[in-house]
C-alpha cells in the first residue's frame, strides 16, 4: 500500500508526464478538442479516485488508456447525434491504428522529433503554423494576422504539415537505425 | 492507392480534424476508414501530428504548469477547442472538388462522385426534345429526353428528336435514321434526314454523309439520306463547305443544294432543290412535343382518377395540387385509411414533374423527406414510384425506408452502382449478415441517365420470399443479394421516409438522402402482375 502523500506526488508526476499522450490517444478516436478536454478531465478524476487500485509495476499509460477508452464511449453516447462522431467500432479500430504507430516509434520519440523538426522550419513556415495552432483563434482570424486569404493559408498549412511529416519520419528512421 | 485518392483522403481527414466536413464528406470518410486499414493508418498519422502540434504550439505551457495536485484535481478550465470557422468548410469543399476534377480516368474507382463526373465528361451531346420518338435496339431503354449521348451510333426508328451537341450545334433528326456521334462538333448520318442549326460559336460543325464532309459555316442546312446510301443536302441559311474526295471544296450558299454519292458531290440546279418542308424542323418538333405533353398529362390524370379506386391500394400519392406552402402529401387511395396515411413534407421543395403541368417533390438536402406512418402487417407488397434520379451520390440512396430497420420492416432504395434494392430482415438490424434478405436488381442507372424519369417498381411476396424488380414497366433480373432463397415473414412499415432515412442503424455513417425528384408513389398490399406494371408505365411515361 502506498503512502498517501507519496501516492499523491507520484500520481501528479505520472499524470503530468502522460497527459499529452492521453490527450493524443483520445483525439485519435476522432473527437474534437473540446470533447478531448472534457474527457481528459473526467479521466483524470477517475484515475485519481481509483489510484489505489493502480499497480505501480504496470504502465500508467496503459491503465489511462483503458479508462480513457471507456470514458470516450460514454461521452460518445451523450453527444448530440448531428455531430460528426465515429461509431464505437470504428473508434476502436482508429485507436488500434494509433497504438500501432506508437509501438513502431514511441510517443516520446515522436514528440522529440516533432520539436526538432519544428525548430528546423524556415521562419516563415514556423510563423504560419504557430498562427494556426496557437490560441483559440479561428483559421480566418489567423489568416488575417499573417496577411493571407483563408484558402492560401490552408494550402500553406497543408504544405508545412507534409514537410513536418517527412522530417519526422526521417528522424524516426534514424532513431530506429541506432537501436 | 493513387496520389489523387490519397490526397482526397488526406483532405477529408484534415477537414475532419478541423471540424469542417459536410455530412456527406463525413460519410465518405467514415466508409473509407471502416473499409481500409491503410486509411486508418493515414488517419493515425495525421491525428498524431495534429495532437503534437496542438500540444507543442498551444498547450505546452499549460501542461507544464500542472505540477501540483490541485491543478490536476480541480476541474480544468475546459479549453476552448480550436475551431476553424465555418468559412473554412467552403475552402475545403472547393479544394476537395478540385481534387475530384483532377482525378484521371482509369484510376481505382473509390469515389463514385468523381466517377460520375468522368462519365459526364464522356458525353458529347444531349437529347433536348423528342416527339413520338422510338429509339432502336442500341440502348433503346436508356435513350430519352435529357439523356447525355456518348460517341457511338444511335438509331431513331420513328418520330423526331432534337440533339444538342456540346460544341453548340443542334440537329433535328427524323426517323427512321441512324446517326453516328463522333465528337462535340461532328457526326455521321448513315440514314434518315436531319436539319442542322449552327450558331456562330459552333461554326465548323461537321456532318459526314456518303463519305462527303459537310462543314457548316453558319446557320442551317438540311440533309437527307436514302437507303441506297445517296444523299441530298440543301442550305437554308448561311454557307456550307462541301469536301468531297479528290475534289476542290464546294461552297454552297442559301438555297443551293448538292447530291452526295460515294464520296462525290454534285451541285444541283436551283430548280431541282426541294423545299424546306422535306426536312424536319426544330420548331415543329417543339410544338409537337408540347402538344403531346399536354395530351399525355391529361391522359395520365384521367387514368390516375380511376386507378385510385383499386381496393388493393394501401396508399396512393399523385403529388398534384402542391404549392410551396403545402406540407401535407395527401393519400388519394379511395379505400383504406384515408387521411391517416397522409405524408408530412419535410424540407423537400415543390418542383416540376414528368410534364410541364405535373408537380413533384425535389429531394436534395440532408433533411428532405416525406414522413409516413403506415400500420399493419402485409403478406404481400407492391410499391412503385416515378423517380427522377439526378445522382446516386450515397452508398445507398433512399426511395422508401422504414425508420431504423426493425424486424420485418422493409427498405426500398438505390445503390451507388445503379441497382434497385429491396431488403427486409426477420431479425431487424441484429446480425444483418446472417438474416438480412437483400435483392439487388441488375444495374439500370448510370450518370448519363441523370435527369431522366423512371418508373421503379418492386413486388414482394412473403412466404416464398419472391421479390421482383421492374424498371419502366419491364422486369429486371435479380442476380445479386443475400439470403434470397430463405422465406420472408409478413412485412411491416410503421414510420417511414420517402427519399430519406430516419433513425439509421449506425447514426453517423448512414446518410441516404435521395438526390432527385418523385412525382407519384403507391403502395399495394398485393403483388401486381407484370402486365399491370407495364400498364402503369404506359399510362404514366413522360
Amino acid at each position: 500500500m502506498m503512502n498517501a502523500e507519496k501516492g499523491e506526488e507520484l500520481f501528479v508526476q505520472l499524470f503530468a508526464r502522460n497527459e499529452r499522450h492521453l490527450r493524443a490517444f483520445i483525439r485519435s478516436m476522432g473527437l474534437d478538442w473540446m470533447a478531448v478536454d472534457d474527457v481528459v478531465q473526467t479521466v483524470s478524476l477517475i484515475m485519481w479516485r481509483k489510484w489505489e487500485q493502480f499497480d505501480p509495476e504496470t504502465s500508467f499509460m496503459s491503465w489511462g488508456r483503458v479508462i480513457a477508452r471507456f470514458e470516450v464511449l460514454k461521452y460518445r453516447r451523450s453527444m448530440a447525434r448531428d455531430r460528426h462522431v465515429f461509431h464505437a467500432d470504428l473508434m476502436d479500430l482508429l485507436a488500434g491504428a494509433a497504438l500501432e504507430l506508437e509501438e513502431r516509434s514511441g510517443a516520446e520519440h515522436y514528440r522529440e522529433s516533432l520539436e526538432i523538426c519544428l525548430e528546423q522550419l524556415p521562419e516563415k513556415s514556423s510563423g504560419l503554423i504557430k498562427a494556426a495552432y496557437f490560441s483559440d483563434r479561428s483559421i480566418k482570424e489567423a489568416a488575417q494576422v499573417v496577411g493571407k486569404s483563408a484558402t492560401a493559408f490552408y494550402k500553406a498549412l497543408d504544405r508545412i504539415r507534409r514537410q513536418l511529416q517527412i522530417c519526422i519520419e526521417r528522424r524516426l528512421e534514424l532513431e530506429e537505425g541506432k537501436s | 492507392m493513387m496520389k489523387d485518392d490519397s490526397d482526397r483522403l488526406r483532405g477529408l481527414i484534415q477537414a475532419h480534424l478541423d471540424q469542417c466536413l459536410s455530412d456527406s464528406e463525413f460519410e465518405e470518410l467514415y466508409m473509407e476508414l471502416e473499409a481500409s486499414p491503410s486509411a486508418r493508418n493515414d488517419y493515425a498519422e495525421l491525428v498524431r501530428l495534429d495532437a503534437g502540434l496542438k500540444d507543442s504550439l498551444d498547450g505546452g505551457d499549460a501542461a507544464g504548469a500542472r505540477h501540483d495536485l490541485s491543478a490536476v484535481l480541480v476541474p480544468f478550465q475546459p479549453r476552448q477547442s480550436m475551431r476553424w470557422v465555418w468559412a473554412m468548410a467552403a475552402v475545403v469543399a472547393v479544394s476537395l472538388a478540385a481534387t475530384l476534377l483532377l482525378r484521371q480516368v482509369g484510376e481505382a474507382p473509390v469515389l463514385s462522385q468523381s466517377e460520375h463526373r468522368q462519365e459526364a465528361t464522356r458525353g458529347i451531346a444531349v437529347i433536348t426534345a423528342q416527339a413520338g420518338a422510338k429509339w432502336g435496339e442500341l440502348g433503346a431503354s436508356r435513350l430519352g429526353l435529357g439523356v447525355a449521348l456518348e460517341p457511338g451510333r444511335v438509331i431513331l426508328q420513328q418520330g423526331m428528336a432534337q440533339i444538342d451537341f456540346f460544341g453548340g450545334a443542334s440537329i433535328s433528326l427524323s426517323g427512321p435514321a441512324e446517326l453516328e456521334l463522333i465528337s462535340r462538333d461532328a457526326a455521321i448520318l448513315h440514314s434518315g434526314s436531319l436539319k442542322a442549326d449552327v450558331p456562330p460559336a459552333a461554326r465548323g460543325f461537321e456532318i459526314r454523309a456518303a463519305d462527303v464532309v459537310l462543314e457548316d459555316l453558319g446557320t442551317s442546312f438540311g440533309l437527307a439520306m436514302n437507303n441506297k446510301g445517296q444523299g441530298r443536302m440543301q442550305v437554308f441559311d448561311g454557307e456550307v463547305r462541301v469536301l468531297a474526295k479528290d475534289a476542290e471544296p464546294l461552297l454552297l450558299e442559301q438555297g443551293e443544294s448538292v447530291q452526295l454519292t460515294a464520296g462525290k458531290a454534285l451541285r444541283q440546279n436551283k430548280g431541282e432543290a426541294g423545299g424546306r418542308t422535306d426536312f424536319p424542323d426544330i420548331m415543329s418538333i417543339i410544338a409537337e412535343s408540347g402538344g403531346r405533353e399536354e395530351t399525355r398529362y391529361a391522359a395520365w390524370k384521367e387514368w390516375s382518377l380511376d386507378f385510385r379506386r383499386d381496393p388493393r391500394l394501401l396508399a396512393y400519392y399523385d403529388f398534384e395540387d402542391l404549392t410551396t406552402a403545402t406540407r401535407r402529401l395527401r393519400n388519394q387511395a379511395l379505400h383504406g385509411d384515408g387521411t391517416e396515411l397522409d405524408g408530412g413534407i419535410v424540407g423537400a421543395r415543390v418542383e416540376l414533374g414528368r410534364w410541364g403541368e405535373k408537380r413533384a417533390l425535389d429531394f436534395r438536402q440532408e433533411g428532405d423527406r416525406v414522413r409516413f406512418q403506415i400500420a399493419g402487417e402485409f403478406k404481400a407488397i407492391s410499391i412503385y414510384a416515378w423517380v427522377r434520379i439526378d445522382a446516386l451520390d450515397r452508398q445507398l440512396n433512399s426511395l422508401f425506408l422504414t425508420d431504423h430497420f426493425d424486424e420485418n420492416e422493409i427498405h426500398w432504395q438505390l445503390s451507388r452502382r445503379g441497382e434497385l434494392l429491396f431488403s427486409s430482415s426477420p431479425k431487424g438490424a441484429e446480425n444483418l449478415k446472417t438474416h438480412n434478405r437483400q435483392f439487388y436488381s441488375d444495374v439500370f442507372w448510370d450518370a448519363s441517365l441523370s435527369g431522366k424519369w423512371f418508373l421503379l417498381a418492386t413486388t414482394i411476396e412473403s412466404g416464398t420470399g419472391k421479390v421482383e424488380h421492374y424498371v419502366d414497366g419491364k422486369l429486371v433480373s435479380t442476380s445479386r443479394g443475400t439470403n434470397m432463397g430463405k422465406p420472408l415473414s409478413s412485412m411491416r412499415i410503421g414510420k417511414a421516409d420517402l427519399g430519406n432515412w430516419s433513425d439509421p442503424i449506425q447514426p453517423y455513417s448512414m446518410i441516404r438522402t435521395l438526390n432527385g425528384r418523385i412525382d407519384e408513389f403507391a403502395i399495394f398490399s398485393a403483388v401486381l402482375s407484370a402486365a399491370e406494371i407495364a400498364d402503369i408505365y404506359e399510362m404514366g411515361r413522360p
